[in-house]
């Protein structure tokens, strides 16, 4: 649920208020920043393409608190021990964009909520996995998603230095260990989609810094789409899924060999469900199906990241009608599923 | 109706365009910058970008179709003045940077600057800067512990150096100059204004210019700087800390 206040309360941490800043802000008790109201009835963090983000975004003042939010997840890790379960991994907020809205590092490490308990999630929930539970520390993470380009192919380098369909995972991980977020400066531009060059002028850089984990959890959606920005072409000829999947995970050994960590898991945590929606020869994300779930394993078989210790993981909302459980959930039964990667 | 009228009132004075209507052509901004000691604002550095549409699909948010990223950097001339046209429709979001001088980027200290840029309009914009003062940090490093700055940005700083403002506003300093052994690191910061200094380091033990241990995790050392001083500060690195290399 969430809670509305007016603006002149809606100073940040920093004592500045985001250019975004709408007369009404709007607040859910699990996030520890404020939103504003976007078309389509849906909410976005104040302080969007704005790297001043983590400072001018007002503090909730109805946030749940981190203690809260840590006794809940330490009683269910502890729940899961207790069960004689392993938790492979804590992916404690989906698609972190680091790039767009920098105030999203509060979910990192806060610094406007500093009151409600120890703000340094890192530390925090490598304890509760490790010292607390028993479990891999370094399995906790905050996953990100992968580019898509307009342009079949195209691909550049980042501001990190890496290729740019990696830019979300490189500012995550800038965000963990101290590094830069938000967006480039310099000669930063939109090639075909992709968040081409640039600079870290102007970017924010990250108060305190933490070692990576060991997995590396990145969702892509392998296509070419129709616009910069938009979904995937809906023709299998010209969505490209196999050749774009190639690409995707081929730039990802850059990016691990960059951080050191080329002994990480890797874990494609959403891609194409092998759902078909009646009728339109799409997949309930709207990539053309039957082909897109089987060339996305293609891809990956034809990449260099083939032969890394790699987990696939098709979306799915149980919430929505359009996904049926077994077709979805149940594809690597018998070991002869859609995703299947030769390891 | 009056409800109404009172609506289109206000937007037309803070010139907020439509964002229902797809507009065509481009707009331009006319800055003029000024200070608050009277000086002249030539050379200022003003990095913008348009702020994209975002829309959600399938609960991911991201770019709307046919949105991009676009910006650029213009320099005011010699009368603290700069156009910058052919900018497609929307908002912008604009700082504003004196090298080498000591004035405050509204950006950090005072808030961002939104500028609605509307089709085959110039939008006026007039920005004092505040003046301020140096934050000079120097790291005394005579062991040699801190690694070399290769200068990618995946490679990340062994230590941290910035400023604490407000209840927990944050902004680093610039690196200015390395060598074999030390560090200089440099920020405008407002006068008469609580601030703290903030040292973090995983891996370095530090101590003040007096010998005296500093926090490696977090140091806050306040102070508040006065008007045409600038504010220095020695920090030495000591050693590294037990199980960590730098």
């Amino acid at each position: 649920m969430f809670r509305r206040l007016y603006r002149r309360a809606a100073k940040g941490p920093g004592g500045t208020t985001c250019q975004d800043t709408p007369l009404t802000v709007y607040y859910w008790a699990g996030a520890p920043f404020g939103a504003k109201l976007v078309s389509g009835n849906a909410n976005l963090p104040i302080g969007q393409d704005d790297n001043a983000g983590y400072n001018c975004n007002p503090a909730n003042p109805y946030f749940v608190g981190w203690t809260n939010t840590y006794n809940v997840l330490n009683a269910m890790i502890g729940a899961a021990q207790t069960a004689g379960l392993t938790v492979f991994e804590l992916d404690v907020s989906n698609e972190l964009d680091l790039i767009n809205f920098p105030v999203l590092l509060r979910l990192i490490i806060d610094n406007a909520q500093t009151n409600t308990g120890n703000p340094d999630s890192v530390d925090t929930l490598r304890y509760a996995m490790g010292t607390a539970h028993s479990f891999d520390p370094g399995r906790v993470t905050w996953s990100s998603s992968g580019w898509n380009t307009s342009v079949a192919g195209s691909n550049c380098t980042d501001v990190y230095e890496d290729y740019a369909r990696n830019m979300n995972v490189d500012e995550l991980v800038s965000g963990i260990a101290a590094g830069y977020i938000g967006l480039p400066g310099g000669n930063f531009n939109n090639s075909n989609g992709l968040p081409c060059a640039g600079t870290t002028t102007g970017m924010y850089q990250v108060t305190s810094s933490h070692t990576q984990g060991d997995i590396v959890d990145m969702h892509f959606y392998p296509c070419v789409t129709s616009t910069p920005g938009g979904s995937c072409n809906t023709a299998d000829g010209t969505a490209d899924v196999q050749s774009e999947a190639e690409l995707d995970f081929g730039d990802v050994p850059h990016f691990l060999s960059i951080l050191d960590l080329e002994s990480a898991i890797f874990v494609l945590g959403e891609t194409h469900s092998n759902t078909t929606v009646s009728g339109t020869g799409l997949s309930c994300e709207g990539a053309p199906m039957p082909n897109s779930p089987s060339e996305t394993v293609n891809g990956y078989n034809a990449s260099s990241l083939a032969g890394h210790t790699t987990y696939f993981r098709p979306w799915s909302n149980l919430a929505s009608s359009c996904y049926s459980y077994g077709s979805n959930q149940e594809i690597n039964a018998n070991n002869d599923g859609p995703y299947t990667p030769t390891l | 109706m009056r409800q109404m009228s009172l609506i289109v009132l206000i937007t037309a004075l803070l010139g907020i365009p439509d964002r229902t209507v797809a507009q065509t052509g481009t707009g331009s901004m006319q800055m003029t910058l000024s200070s608050s000691d009277g000086s002249t604002m030539a050379g200022a550095v003003v990095p913008y970008h348009r702020v994209p549409q975002m829309t959600n699909v399938n609960g991911h948010s991201q770019l709307a179709p046919g949105e991009m990223f676009s910006g650029g950097s213009a320099n005011s001339d010699s009368t603290g003045a700069l156009t910058i046209g052919a900018l497609s429709p929307g908002r912008y979001v604009v700082c504003v940077q004196m090298p080498d001088l000591p004035y405050l980027d509204p950006c950090k200290w005072s808030g961002t600057l939104g500028v609605d840029i509307v089709a085959n309009q110039t939008t006026l914009l007039n920005v004092n800067l505040q003046k301020g003062v140096f934050l000079r940090v120097h790291i005394n490093d005579p062991l040699s512990l801190l690694p070399p700055a290769d200068g990618n940005p995946l490679h990340f700083a062994a230590l941290i150096v910035g400023v604490v403002v407000g209840a927990g506003g944050y902004w680093a300093a610039d690196l200015s100059s390395v060598t074999a052994t030390g560090r200089d690191y440099i920020m405008p910061v407002p006068v008469n204004t609580a601030l703290s200094l903030w040292l973090y380091s995983r891996s370095l033990t530090l101590s003040d210019q007096n010998g005296n241990v500093v926090n490696n995790l977090g140091a806050s050392i306040p102070f508040t700087a006065e008007s045409n001083v600038d504010e220095v500060f020695t920090v030495n690195v000591t050693g590294t800390v037990l199980g960590t290399a730098p």
